[in-house]
């Protein structure tokens, strides 16, 4: 019933997509509970982006629903919580613009403060309210606030689903009162053949690499693939082969291409890979773990790299810097291509054994 | 889906069901009204997901079928479309069209699934009884006015419908703000003993209102601890009911106010409006200053003067003084159907009984205001 | 450590000044002077508020026989190892604490030193000493405080309620166990335990914030961070919280220099600097805050109370705090940095509405006049924009006649603030002026509007109250509906009538009719906080206002509600006759005008 991946190109939306996977254990310790008669009212669904929070949280809140429907047509409650149409599921997200049709910053008072009147109401179906609040860590200060007070004395046969990219996003007085499902890395065997049926055009090697750079999550993998990340991550590594010795003109070519022609998303995709791939560097050169070895191109550099035994901070502090211009590129627009040559640079080091006398 | 339908029949159905659904709604199929055609009847369905009303017409289904489309815009083309015209609904190639034709017009309009549609609230609800339509009308029209607007007591953002057996049966509604009470009576409908207290919230007691304009007949009711339904002949409203306890109102309304006056209404209500113009602020507070045979209205304001009047009335205790919102007596005396009215009070800080000296059976409770 | 008599010259440098006024401040020296005596563990008990006993006993060095009659003596001090007042490095300093209690009071000192195997009591009545006697106790000192005051009876009549003494002794208690945890705090009222705080031991948090989340509640040890930081000699340590846990007062913010609690304005300015980006403006954050420092850097001798010191060197202090702070928030991810834009809002200057009695002549003047802005900007101000914001420069620009018709809206000349454009984010109204166009914080200035409209009703008439059929129990934290109810007759003058309501509620039947059907709960919580700060430091009036602050803060419009533009004008309107409308309650200004020169500077057409 993977409707979702048949209609659409992208990741399907979580409230309608009924293929979950690598999750069971924590589906099964909610379903548990709830066996025993001993249901938590509050849940924190914690994990990386993309790796199926809110899919999980949609699909309990439809087991929920399912259970008491009086039609006990699980299609229907499906169609339902799909549609955003169930009268006794409340979804608590950030609010769309209605000027510019996207999504705001942050979960608003205003839209919070709507979970309590539909608390407030009796459920239509006899059963279950489920209040899902999809990206807990956005709710602003004020929202917060409203949700606290509702997750301190919760009303009868309500359950609350919440989903956050880390527990420590939450406001703690919220987190103490919420069970936590702490959602795992997908394993790399099970995402790669789980990508191999969602996107056929990939070769195993591909989708292996795709496995390892999008730290487990099925979402971020597919976003990758969808806007090009693998082959920007290939370039990326054929540029790096040689570090500390970079080819001037090839990353003045490569900067150029990314940052001017195919617009933002290539520039942002390519941070996002240079800073994840810079923290997978500094893993391995901290804990001195090189079990990795071998597999990949990425493996091989990043042996080589973590030999030299340089001083952790150098990685750190590159890290930190791309961390920073990312977001300044951002909010002061910053010429794209210098920030790229400036991380290259950055890249290179102070090395005196530098092969390249024309630094940047 | 195939029908065609006596366009003035279509347009009161859809001025019944469309008022339900949000303008402003960021969830599409909720702007939709849900049409379903079988058996020479075409039903429309509209929700906000609290409150559902449907309504059953005749129309000549050639095709049974079911879709959805927006309700307030297959509202405004219906009623613009000409004055005793036919409305034909027909399929068209593409699932999420459907084609409407009046005359010479066409309209194609956007459908969604009804499968996406919520679901009718038509599970089995346990009590059921009937009411005759202008007793539903008493115990809405007397009470609503009082319903309170805080929603952080939610509680009290509806009617307290409920039953009372002693000393003898009524069916009972009660609303409070927390600074006056309405309490209507009506006697209590076979089968409604034993059914339970349910607060009906705001916009389900404004629909339902809305509805008992055009009816006169018996309305029947059925209930549960979740829902309330209501069906008009043709017309079903379903609703979810406020999850919460009503206070236990009954000590608040006092059994031994023994300072009553009573005087004319109409006279009385001119009394307060004329002498409560001079109070500015929004409380807009008059005194009154109660003597033998003798009510004095006055109110005073620190920016605009001060004004008084007297009028006379039956009063035989003590003389007193007791303020009020004028804007509270002038709603409350505005409740009362008779020429007079009866107003028993305590002292200057305790709650007053207004009520027509006729009617047992509606008595509404003010709190005094006090400078 | 020998009790000594100091010089008479040290004396004279003392500010002179009594220390003692309540029971409270009695236990607080006594207290010190425990801590300062090495004590792990002090336990305070207290009957009928203090009045009519106050006991304080102590497991620190005690102090022999000679020492005992010597510490009768006023200022005598075991504290000071120099004579130089600029080395003060224990807390008790004044070495005052012990005659100043013994001259109004009969008192009890019993002792015995860390070295010495017999006990010493001696016996004080009205400041006279009698001979020092043989007792019985453990290593430490117990000083016995009976019928405080009996020989100063006005100060007696000063004293408010048991109840209410009994809460400032906890606050001071609460305040010092802050600053130590390694002692052990305990205080009994009338054999009752209201504070029981062990030493810091093998828990698992820091002792520290153990602590504090013992006294400030648990809340804050989940929603804190730490603070570390030197700048030169100066370190500040502890904790502060996140914007997200926030109060309606200061009241939790507690200060420490050198180990003594304080409540400098300099220090909690600094605090709300460092928080202003952060957190709304009628909110607080919970703080707790060391700061050590060389005593030779700092004069705590500024005040008889000691809550306010001076700094040699303020705005090192200042940018410490506000530096450590602000770091520290913005490491937390919760600091959105909104620096772009900056110039723009320094041409945007909050702009005074002229005091004016009636409408006609306020009218008449505000058009042109511009004044100087009373409100003070926190921020520096970039250098760069001084020619932009120089009020008078621009005055003069402005004296001459706009060349800019806008005849095709007329009616924006007759009016101060113009005429209403529209409403942006639901909460603020933008209006085009002759001149230029003013920005206004509606719930501010409604805010105002309401509080202003109280204020002369109150003077004039009183506040109409309208009673409540059902009346409302608010559940409030300990020591809420003590502070309530002690100024339940001024809260009766507001229109607000409350009664106790068993341990920790209060029960309201009567509510200001000019609120309407309001939120009651929230209100009695605000109040409650608002009067356990303001306390007794204020006068009536400012208290009064300060309530009707709040009230009207509760009657107002909020933030977030769409306005039709006639509302907007009829509340522009309203503003321009009402006095003191042009800023907040808190000073802050309800609305800021941007001239159309400045709008010109900004594109560059100028």
């Amino acid at each position: 019933m993977s409707d979702g991946f048949s209609r659409v190109a992208g990741p399907p939306e979580p409230r309608a997509n009924s293929e979950l996977i690598g999750h069971d254990e924590a589906e099964n310790i909610f379903l548990d509970s709830w066996g025993k008669g001993r249901l938590a009212h509050a849940w924190l669904i914690t994990g990386p982006a993309g790796i199926g929070k809110a899919t999980l949280a949609f699909r309990l809140a439809r087991r929920l629903l399912e259970k008491n429907a009086p039609q006990g047509d699980p299609r229907s409650v499906y169609r339902r919580v799909a549609a955003g149409s169930h009268a006794d599921l409340f979804t608590l997200e950030r609010p769309v613009d209605s000027q510019t049709g996207t999504r705001r910053g942050e979960i608003t008072v205003e839209v919070a403060r709507k979970v309590a009147p539909f608390l407030h109401l009796t459920p239509a179906e006899a059963g279950w309210r489920v209040v899902v609040i999809d990206g807990a860590e956005k709710m602003n200060r004020n929202a917060a606030n409203a949700i606290l007070k509702i997750v301190e004395e919760p009303p009868a046969n309500t359950v609350i689903l919440m989903t956050c990219e880390g527990r420590h996003k939450v406001l703690p007085t919220i987190r103490s009162r919420c069970q936590i499902l702490a959602l795992r890395p997908l394993d790399a065997s099970l995402m790669s053949s789980w990508l191999c049926r969602h996107r056929p055009d990939l070769d195993p090697k591909q989708a292996m690499a795709l496995a390892q750079i999008s730290a487990g999550s099925p979402g971020n993998a597919l976003r990758l693939v969808d806007a090009e990340g693998l082959g920007i991550y290939e370039e990326m590594l054929s540029l790096f082969a040689n570090l500390p010795c970079l080819d001037t003109a090839a990353a003045h070519e490569f900067a150029d291409r990314i940052s001017s022609s195919r617009g933002e998303d290539s520039f942002r995709m390519f941070l996002e890979l240079f800073a994840s791939w810079l923290v997978r560097l500094i893993r391995v050169i901290a804990t001195d773990d090189h079990s990795v070895t071998g597999l990949s191109e990425e493996d091989v550099l990043v042996n080589r790299l973590a030999a030299r035994r340089e001083g952790l901070d150098r990685w750190l502090n590159l890290w930190e810097k791309a961390v920073r211009l990312t977001a300044q590129t951002e909010s002061f627009l910053l010429d794209r291509k210098q920030v790229l040559l400036s991380l290259f640079d950055c890249l290179e080091g102070d090395d005196p054994m530098n092969c390249n006398p024309n630094r940047f | 889906m195939k029908l065609t339908i006596e366009r003035e029949v279509l347009l009161k159905s859809l001025a019944h069901v469309q008022s339900v659904v949000e303008r402003r709604t960021t969830i599409p199929i909720l702007s939709n009204v849900r049409l379903d055609a079988s058996d020479g009847r075409l039903r429309l369905t509209a929700t906000d997901m609290n409150l559902t009303v449907a309504e059953s017409v005749c129309a000549s289904v050639l095709q049974a079928g079911a879709t959805t489309t927006p309700a307030h815009m297959l509202h405004e083309i219906v009623r613009k479309l000409p004055e005793g015209g036919e409305v034909a609904f027909e399929p068209t190639e593409q699932v999420d069209r459907i084609v409407l034709r009046c005359g010479d017009g066409i309209f194609s309009l956007s459908c969604l699934p009804v499968e996406d549609f919520p679901a009718d609230f038509n599970a089995e609800l346990a009590h059921r009884f009937t009411i005759p339509a202008a007793d539903l009308r008493r115990l809405i029209d007397k009470t609503r006015f009082a319903i309170s607007h805080e929603e952080t007591r939610y509680y009290l953002n509806g009617i307290y419908l409920h039953p009372v057996i002693e000393p003898k049966p009524l069916l009972r509604s009660v609303a409070t703000d927390g600074h006056r009470l309405a309490q209507v009576d009506v006697s209590l409908p076979n089968g409604a003993d034993s059914i339970p207290g349910v607060i009906v919230h705001r916009k389900a007691v404004t629909e339902i209102r809305k509805l008992i304009d055009d009816f006169d007949g018996e309305i029947a009711c059925s209930l549960s601890d979740t829902m309330a339904r209501l069906c008009f002949d043709s017309v079903n409203v379903t609703t979810k009911l406020i999850d919460g306890k009503f206070p236990d109102y009954g000590r608040v309304i006092p059994a031994a106010n023994d300072k009553i006056m009573e005087f004319d209404g109409h006279g009385f209500m001119n009394v307060v409006d004329r002498v409560s113009t001079l109070a500015t602020d929004r409380t807009r507070s008059v005194k009154l200053s109660l003597a033998p045979g003798e009510l004095e209205v006055s109110a005073i304001s620190p920016e605009s003067g001060s004004a008084s009047e007297k009028l006379p009335v039956l009063y035989d205790s003590d003389a007193m003084q007791i303020g009020f919102n004028a804007r509270y007596l002038l709603e409350l005396a505005g409740q009362l159907d008779g020429e007079r009215i009866s107003l028993a009070m305590n002292d200057a800080a305790s709650p007053s009984i207004m009520r027509d000296p006729d009617d047992n059976h509606a008595l509404f409770v003010l709190m005094p205001m006090r400078v | 450590m020998a009790i000594r008599v100091l010089p008479t010259t040290t004396v004279n440098r003392i500010a002179a000044g009594e220390v003692i006024e309540r029971p409270a401040s009695a236990v607080k020296e006594l207290v010190e002077n425990a801590i300062d005596a090495g004590a792990r563990k002090i336990e305070v008990a207290m009957n009928d508020g203090g009045r009519t006993f106050i006991a304080v006993t102590d497991d620190g060095y005690g102090m022999n026989r000679e020492d005992l009659s010597l510490a009768i003596e006023r200022h005598a001090t075991s504290k000071l190892d120099s004579e130089d007042l600029l080395q003060i490095e224990t807390l008790g300093f004044r070495g005052e604490a012990l005659p100043s209690i013994a001259s109004v009071s009969r008192m009890t000192v019993t002792s015995r030193a860390i070295d010495s195997r017999e006990a010493w009591s001696i016996v004080v009545e009205a400041g006279e000493a009698r001979d020092t006697e043989p007792a019985a106790l453990a290593t430490g000192t117990r000083v016995e405080v009976r019928d405080l005051f009996y020989a100063t009876p006005a100060r007696l009549k000063f004293l408010k309620s048991a109840r209410s003494e009994i809460q400032f002794a906890r606050d001071v208690v609460s305040r010092l166990a802050m600053a130590r945890s390694d002692v052990g705090f305990g205080l009994i009222s009338d054999g009752r335990a209201l504070v029981r705080l062990d030493r810091g031991g093998d828990d698992m948090l820091d002792p520290r914030l153990a602590r504090l989340s013992a006294v400030m509640g648990k809340d804050f040890a989940d929603n804190s961070l730490a603070i570390d930081a030197t700048r030169e000699e100066a370190r500040l340590t502890g904790y502060i919280g996140l914007p997200t846990l926030n109060r309606a007062t200061a009241r939790a913010q507690y200060l420490f220099v050198n180990g003594r609690p304080v409540r400098d304005r300099l220090l909690l300015g600094a605090v709300r600097g460092a928080y202003a980006d952060v957190l709304a403006r009628d909110r607080n954050p919970l703080v707790a805050l060391f700061l050590d420092l060389p005593p030779s850097e700092v004069d705590v001798n500024v005040h008889p109370t000691k809550a306010e010191v001076r700094f040699r060197d303020a705005a090192m202090i200042r940018a410490l705090i506000v530096g450590s702070l602000r770091r520290a928030l913005a490491d937390a991810g919760h600091l959105a940095s909104t620096s772009v834009g900056s110039t723009m809002l320094d041409a945007f200057r909050p702009h005074d509405m002229p005091e004016k009695s009636g409408p006609a002549e306020t009218l008449g003047s505000m058009g042109r006049s511009v004044t100087q802005p009373s409100y003070v900007n926190p921020h520096p101000q970039p250098e760069h924009t001084d020619a932009m914001i120089n009020p008078n420069s621009l005055g003069e620009e402005l004296s001459e006649p706009s060349a800019r018709d806008i005849s095709e809206y007329p009616e924006a000349n007759e009016y101060p603030l113009g005429a209403a454009r529209g409403q942006v984010h639901g909460t603020y109204i933008i209006s085009q002026t002759r001149d230029g166009l003013v920005i206004v914080d509606q719930h501010a200035a409604h805010e105002r509007l309401v509080y202003e409209r109280m204020k002369s009703a109150l003077e004039q008439t009183g506040v109409a109250r309208q009673g409540l059929l059902i009346p409302e129990v608010v559940e409030l934290s300990e020591g809420g509906p003590e502070h309530l109810l002690a100024r339940a007759d001024d809260l009766a003058k507001l229109g607000l009538i409350i009664e106790p309501f068993g341990p920790g509620a209060v029960v309201v039947r009567e509510v200001p009719a000019l609120l309407g059907e309001i939120d009651i709960q929230g209100l009695i919580r605000d109040l409650a906080d608002d009067l356990e700060e303001i306390g007794e430091a204020f006068g009536l009036q400012e208290s009064l206002f300060h309530v009707c602050a709040t009230l009207a803060c509760h009657g107002s419009v909020r933030a977030g509600r769409n306005l039709t533009v006639p509302e907007m004008n009829a509340l522009l309107r309203d503003m321009e006759t009402t006095a003191r409308s042009g800023q907040c309650n808190h000073g802050r200004p309800t609305y800021v005008e941007l001239r159309l020169a400045d709008i010109e500077r900004l594109f560059g057409r100028r």
